[in-house]
C-alpha cells in the first residue's frame, strides 16, 4: 500500500475558475464495470462521512496515459475538498488524485475532474436522487426527483412527454453535457423508455448459448 | 516477432502498385507479354466482359495517377436486349460462420455447410474466433473437416478463414483461397497478428497506436502472402464495425489504404439478427447483439446512435451521409456484406457436446437436447436470413473472391428480392455494381435497375413484398482531410420509387442528369414495414430504416436490400 500524500500538485492553485471543487481519481480501471465498483467504494466512504446525499460521483473515459481507461471524479459539497482528496487517496491506494484546478498539462484524473466541474463530460454513477430511480418512473418524476435535468431520446431532438414511463432497470447513468445532466434513453417494448446504457450488455465474443 | 517470408516471384516484374494481390491475368501491372497464352486468353475474356481493371484495383477510384485510366477498362457496351439478364453468375454466400472450434459456438463444420447449402448458399467462409486454442490447435484440426465438407457438399464452396481480433479494433473476417498453404498461412497470421495475443492475454486488444500499427502490419503480411504466391488470394472484411464503437474512422481508412486488395469492406449488416426477438420467446437483446455503450476503447467522436442497428443494418451503412458514404465520396472503394455470424441458432434443438474447449480447442459434437428448443439463441443458419450476393464469372473460389474485390455485391435480408441487375450508363457504355464509369462532362448518365421480385416464399414461409426502392447519390469530393470524419454532407436519397404491389420484374430507369462533377450512386430497398426520418434529417433521408428496439425487433417484419455503389467520373 503506497500513500504519497500530498502529491506534488496538491493543494490545487486557485485558478481563474476559483478554488477546486471536484476531486479526480485515476485508479487505472480499464472498463466501466470496474470503475463502477470503485465508485461504490467511494459512495460508501462518503456515506461514512455523512456526505453522500448531495454528492456526485462520475466516471470519465480517457485516452490520456498508456492505455485508454476510466477515471472517477467526486464532488461532495459536504466535505472540504482537501479532506475529500485525502480520504480518497487513503481509501484508494495506488491511485492518482487530482482536482479540477490543475496546472497544464492535465493528467487523466484532473481532466475528468475539470469535465465534471464544468458539466461538460462525465457519466454520473451517484447523484442526488439516484436512489429513487428504481423500477418504473415517469419522465416528470425522474426530472423532479433527481439531479437529472433532461431526458434525450436517441435519434430525436424532441423531449419525451412528461408522462412517458422510464423502466430504469435500476441502472440510471446520466451524463454531463453542455451544463446539463442528461439521461440518454431509447424506446423499448410497449412504448416505454429505457436508459441507453444496458445494465447487462452482451459482452464481446460472448458465450451466447 | 518475425514475419520473414520469401520473395521469390516466379515472374520477374515488380508490381507498380506497391501492393499486389491479383492473379497475373487480372493484374494490370503485368503486361500482356508476360502472360502465358492461357492467361492471356483469360485476360482477353475478362476485358471483353468488362471485368478487368475495375475501380477496386486502385486505392481510390480517383487514382493515384492512372487509376481513372484503369477504370476505363471496366466499361462494357450495353446489351442489345434489355430483357437479357446480366452476364454474371450471382453466387450467394456468407463470410462469417462459427463452429465448435470457437469458444462461444457449437456446430460441426458440416452442420453449418449443409444448412447453408439447403438454404441456398453457393459459398461460405468458416470463421472461428482467433484464440490461443485456435492458433495452436483449431486452425489445423478444422481443416480436414472443411476439406471433407467440400467433398460432401459439392455445390457450396467452403473457404477456410478465421475471425480476426483486429488489434486495437473489432473483429474481422480473414480468409484465403484454398490451397496447400491455407492452414499454415492462417496459423502464422493468427499467431503473429491476432489481437487476443499469443496467450490469450488480450494485450493487443486495447486501442493504441502500436496496436493499430500491428493491424496494418497484419494486412500487409496477407498482401505479401498473395504477391509471393504463398496463397492464391486473401481478403479481409471488418465485422459488426459499429457494435462497440472501437473501429475508428481512421483505422478503417488505414486498413483500406494499407492493403486495398486485401481489406475490401465491412459487414453492412451484422449477424445475430434473431437477437432482438422479445424476451417472451427470444433473447430480448439488441438486434445483432448491438446493445452496448461506449467504453474507454471506443472512438470518442461516435454518437450514441452508432451503437444500435437500423433496419438490421450497422449504423455506418444505414446512415445516409454517414461513415460509409464518407468513404465512397472520397472515391474509396469499400464494400458491404451481410452475414449470419451463426454461433447458436434460434429455436435449435441441439446443445453443445463436451465442454473441454480450453483443453481440446473444440467442443464435442452437438447433441440433441431433450429440453425445449432454445429460444434464447440469437442467430440464424447461414442463408436462412442474411445473404451476400457476388457477381462471379464462374463457379469457383477465385471468382467469388474476385467478384467481392470488384464490389459486384449486393445484400438482402429474408430473401426480399430474387435478383438485381443494376447498371450505370453513360455515353453508350455501362458498369455493374462496384464499377467506375468515365465520360466527358455533359454526357447524360442513366441508372438502369432491373429487379426480379421474390416469387417463392422465404425461410419464414411468406413471399416478401418489395415496397420501395431508394436511389442514394453523393458527390465525389476527393480524399478526406480529416481521416476521422464519418460524414458525407452532400449524400442524400435523390429518388424513391414506390414498388408496392408490383410483381415479377420491375424495370426502372433513373436519369441522373448530365455529368458535371463525379458522383456515385447506390441503391436500397425495403418491405416498407418500418420507415422513418433518417439520422441526417428529412432532406437527406425522409423514409429510411428506423432504430431497432432492443428486446422488440422482429427481423422478419423489417427487410431491406442494399447494393454497393457505382461511380461516374468526368473524363
Amino acid at each position: 500500500m503506497t500513500l504519497s500524500w500530498p502529491p506534488a500538485t496538491w493543494p490545487p492553485a486557485t485558478g481563474d475558475g476559483g478554488p477546486a471543487r471536484v476531486v479526480g481519481v485515476d485508479t487505472g480501471s480499464r472498463q466501466l464495470p470496474e470503475a463502477d465498483a470503485v465508485a461504490a467504494t467511494v459512495v460508501a466512504l462518503l456515506a461514512e462521512q455523512d456526505a453522500s446525499q448531495d454528492a456526485v460521483v462520475a466516471t470519465h473515459l480517457t485516452r490520456l496515459g498508456d492505455l485508454p481507461h476510466v477515471t472517477l471524479s467526486v464532488h461532495a459539497p459536504g466535505l472540504a475538498v482537501d479532506r475529500l482528496a485525502r480520504l480518497l487517496a487513503e481509501a484508494l491506494p495506488d491511485s492518482v488524485v487530482s482536482s479540477d484546478v490543475h496546472p497544464a498539462p492535465l493528467d487523466a484524473a484532473a481532466a475528468g475532474a475539470r469535465a465534471h466541474a464544468t458539466r461538460t463530460g462525465g457519466r454520473a454513477v451517484h447523484y442526488p436522487g439516484c436512489e429513487r430511480l428504481v423500477g418504473a418512473v415517469t419522465v416528470d418524476d425522474l426530472l423532479a426527483g433527481s439531479a437529472i435535468t433532461a431526458v434525450r431520446v436517441l435519434g430525436s431532438a424532441d423531449a419525451p412527454a412528461g408522462d412517458t414511463v422510464v423502466r430504469t432497470r435500476d441502472h440510471v447513468r446520466p451524463t454531463y453535457d453542455g451544463g446539463q445532466l442528461v439521461l440518454a434513453a431509447e424506446w423499448a417494448v410497449g412504448r416505454t423508455l429505457v436508459p441507453f446504457e444496458n445494465p447487462q450488455p452482451t459482452p464481446c465474443c460472448a458465450d451466447h448459448a | 516477432m518475425s514475419h520473414d517470408h520469401p520473395h521469390d516471384h516466379p515472374h520477374p516484374h515488380d508490381h507498380a502498385h506497391g501492393e499486389a494481390g491479383l492473379p497475373a491475368p487480372l493484374d494490370t501491372a503485368v503486361p500482356d507479354s508476360e502472360l502465358a497464352p492461357s492467361e492471356l486468353g483469360r485476360r482477353r475474356f475478362l476485358q471483353r466482359a468488362g471485368l478487368l481493371g475495375a475501380g477496386a484495383a486502385a486505392a481510390s477510384v480517383l487514382g493515384p495517377g492512372a487509376g481513372v485510366a484503369a477504370a476505363e477498362d471496366a466499361v462494357v457496351a450495353p446489351r442489345s436486349n434489355p430483357e437479357q439478364t446480366d452476364s454474371f453468375r450471382w453466387l450467394s454466400g456468407d463470410h462469417h460462420i462459427h463452429t465448435q472450434f470457437s469458444p462461444d459456438a457449437q456446430y460441426r463444420v458440416i452442420d453449418q455447410v449443409q444448412h447453408a447449402n439447403a438454404y441456398g448458399l453457393d459459398w461460405v467462409v468458416i470463421t472461428d474466433h482467433g484464440t490461443d486454442q485456435h492458433a495452436r490447435i483449431g486452425v489445423e484440426l478444422v481443416n480436414p473437416r472443411i476439406v471433407q465438407a467440400r467433398n460432401q457438399v459439392k455445390d457450396t464452396l467452403v473457404f477456410q478463414g478465421l475471425e480476426w481480433n483486429i488489434p486495437a479494433a473489432e473483429h474481422g473476417t480473414v480468409f484465403v483461397h484454398p490451397g496447400p498453404n491455407e492452414v499454415s498461412l492462417l496459423k502464422q497470421f493468427e499467431t503473429d497478428y491476432d489481437g487476443s495475443g499469443p496467450n490469450g492475454t488480450g494485450t493487443r486488444a486495447p486501442s493504441s497506436p502500436a496496436n493499430e500499427a500491428l493491424a496494418v502490419s497484419g494486412l500487409r503480411f496477407l498482401a505479401g502472402a498473395v504477391s509471393n504466391k504463398r496463397v492464391r488470394d486473401a481478403l479481409m472484411l471488418a465485422n459488426h464495425p459499429a457494435r462497440k464503437g472501437i473501429d475508428s474512422p481512421h483505422e478503417i481508412r488505414g486498413w483500406r489504404d494499407a492493403a486495398p486488395r486485401i481489406a475490401i469492406g465491412m459487414e453492412g449488416a451484422p449477424g445475430h439478427q434473431a437477437a432482438g426477438f422479445p424476451e417472451e420467446y427470444g433473447p430480448g437483446g439488441g438486434r445483432g447483439y448491438y446493445d452496448g455503450a461506449p467504453s474507454a476503447d471506443s472512438f470518442p467522436g461516435y454518437p450514441l446512435e452508432s451503437y444500435r442497428t437500423y433496419g438490421g443494418f450497422d449504423w455506418m451503412t444505414s446512415t445516409v451521409g454517414g461513415l460509409w458514404d464518407s468513404l465512397l465520396s472520397e472515391g474509396k472503394p469499400w464494400w458491404i456484406t451481410a452475414n449470419s455470424d451463426s454461433h447458436a441458432v434460434y429455436g435449435d434443438t441441439s446443445v453443445r457436446g463436451d465442454e473441454n474447449f480450453a483443453t481440446n480447442g473444440f467442443y464435442g459434437d452437438p447433441v440433441y437436447s431433450d429440453a425445449a428448443p432454445d429460444l434464447t439463441n440469437g442467430d440464424f443458419w447461414p442463408g436462412y436470413y442474411s445473404r451476400t450476393h457476388v457477381g462471379a464469372t464462374d463457379f469457383s473460389y477465385a471468382a467469388v473472391m474476385a467478384g467481392m474485390r470488384a464490389g459486384r455485391v449486393w445484400v438482402d435480408h429474408g430473401r426480399l428480392v430474387e435478383s438485381l441487375d443494376i447498371r450505370l450508363q453513360a455515353g453508350g457504355r455501362e458498369v455493374p455494381l462496384g464499377g467506375v464509369l468515365t465520360a466527358p462532362r455533359g454526357t447524360p448518365v442513366t441508372l438502369s435497375i432491373r429487379i426480379r421480385t421474390a416469387r417463392r416464399p422465404n425461410w419464414s414461409q411468406f413471399v416478401p413484398q418489395l415496397a420501395k426502392v431508394d436511389v442514394i447519390r453523393g458527390d465525389v469530393t476527393g480524399p478526406a482531410r480529416n481521416r476521422d470524419t464519418f460524414r458525407a454532407p452532400g449524400t442524400r436519397v435523390v429518388r424513391s420509387y414506390d414498388t408496392s404491389g408490383q410483381t415479377d420484374v420491375i424495370i426502372l430507369r433513373h436519369q441522373l442528369g448530365r455529368l458535371d462533377t463525379g458522383f456515385y450512386v447506390r441503391l436500397r430497398g425495403s418491405d416498407g414495414n418500418r420507415l422513418g426520418v433518417g439520422l441526417g434529417g428529412p432532406s437527406v433521408d425522409p423514409a429510411g430504416p428506423v432504430q431497432d428496439v432492443v428486446g422488440d425487433a422482429d427481423p422478419w417484419k423489417d427487410l431491406w436490400f442494399y447494393t454497393n455503389p457505382m461511380w461516374v467520373l468526368p473524363a
